[in-house]
């Protein structure tokens, strides 16, 4: 489980590409993987390329969409969860 | 499938050390009324497929209009690109996809380092959004990659990489030599071209989608180019009716018998009987050299063939350390032979 400071470093082998409909593909360079991500995750993706924490990302979308934050929190611990397994991301030390 | 070439526009949003020289870096866009004198004529000479290519053809400025204008007189299109307009135009091109048989990306090394010391630094990674998008949106596409010393390791390796990424093909091809290339030394000798050639048709063998080379590989055919087939009708962005569009321009414009004529001065029609007429007359003159006795080994790489009948590379001359150099035509020979 991971925590509320917690960052997440994105690997530079994946490219991001935005789409017109505010969703986006990610391909991974090292597996030639691409995967996609809907609008919740393309902002959880751009959060996590600034330096934001789990818990500094579950506040700004629950300020950007009305959902409860179980949910929020619940949204962005699945899909960073995904992420790690997918070798997009690493978990930075605290 | 006959096909006719366009070269929209001579200008490019790269500039990469392998083009060639003094082509890609005006301002020249084909006109408009060039493109509805194709439209409205090319059907009736057998062609139904329209390719492309520039410079970069999507900087052409009614590029997207082109296409519509395409799709709506029945034809079906592609077009080769570098990829770095492509996430910026790709909402325009899907409405016109069924009509789009595929977009084939200019991917000059398998790793990122290779590709972008050739074309620039980012240029791969706008090359891998652009084949994202493709994915997502089932865009066909494929790969180009023309061969150079620093690339040539690569071979295989862009084999994997297409395959993996999606592509529906690989394309592979000679350098055309310019003095950039010959500086750099990124052109590769005969017998290395007779090298990569041989690996490129192993990797046939192992890969599934379709590996293939552009013309200009060894071969002992005399006429193995779909041009000289008639299978293929070329217009530079001036509107000229050329022989190839590898010929077009090549060698800072010092040759240019290659020109059969301008599409804004006669009829498409007229444009066509002509490059009939010039075909027949390069077929008897290349059976007559080869008759003739001293038709050499480097003859059987049909583009450096070219490239000495129109008097594109007679620069090479002053690049003695160029593995080509010594295998210019002598012009004197050639009156002998040719005249």
């Amino acid at each position: 489980m991971l925590g509320r400071n917690q960052k997440v470093k994105l690997d530079s082998n994946v490219v991001l590409t935005e789409l017109e409909n505010k969703e986006a593909v990610l391909l991974h360079l090292g597996t030639k993987m691409y995967y996609s991500l809907n609008e919740t995750g393309l902002r959880i993706w751009q959060m996590l390329s600034l330096g934001l924490t789990l818990g500094e990302i579950s506040e700004r979308l629950q300020d950007e969409f009305d959902v409860t934050p179980a949910k929020v929190q619940e949204s962005v611990n699945c899909l960073i969860g995904e992420l790690i397994t997918e070798k997009l991301v690493e978990v930075v030390d605290e | 499938m006959a096909r006719i070439v366009i070269e929209l526009t001579n200008r490019c949003n790269l500039s990469c050390t392998h083009c060639f020289d003094g082509r890609h870096s005006a301002d020249g866009d084909l006109k408009i009324e060039i493109i509805e004198k194709i439209l409205a004529s090319a059907k009736a000479h057998g062609f139904d497929y329209l390719a492309f290519t520039g410079g970069d053809p999507t900087v052409h400025p009614r590029f997207i209009e082109i296409l519509k204008m395409v799709y709506e007189a029945g034809y079906n299109f592609g077009f080769v690109t570098n990829g770095q307009n492509f996430t910026k135009i790709y909402g325009n091109i899907l409405p016109l996809r069924d009509r789009l048989t595929g977009v084939t990306f200019s991917l000059d090394g398998a790793k990122e380092d290779t590709h972008d010391r050739l074309r620039g630094k980012g240029s791969y990674s706008r090359v891998m959004k652009a084949v994202s998008v493709c994915v997502v949106k089932d865009i066909p596409f494929t790969f180009n990659m023309v061969i150079t010393s620093q690339n040539r390791p690569e071979v295989g390796e862009m084999a994997e990489l297409a395959t993996k990424l999606g592509s529906r093909g690989l394309r592979f091809g000679h350098l055309m030599p310019t003095p950039l290339t010959t500086v750099q030394n990124l052109d590769l000798s005969p017998e290395e071209r007779r090298e990569v050639e041989s690996t490129i048709w192993r990797l046939r063998e192992y890969y599934p989608i379709p590996i293939v080379m552009a013309p200009g590989y060894y071969i002992t055919d005399l006429f193995p180019c779909a041009p000289l087939q008639m299978q293929e009708f070329n217009i530079d962005w001036r509107g000229n009716v050329t022989r190839c569009c590898h010929l077009s321009s090549h060698g800072g414009d010092v040759g240019n018998e290659d020109i059969i004529g301008n599409l804004a001065e006669m009829p498409f029609s007229e444009a066509y009987e002509r490059l009939v007429e010039s075909n027949r007359e390069f077929h008897r003159r290349k059976l007559e050299h080869r008759a003739g006795g001293n038709f050499k080994d480097s003859h059987y790489f049909p583009c450096w063939y070219c490239e000495n009948y129109f008097k594109k590379v007679d620069w090479l001359k002053k690049f003695p350390n160029n593995p080509w150099s010594s295998r210019v035509w002598n012009n004197l020979n050639l009156k002998r032979v040719l005249g």
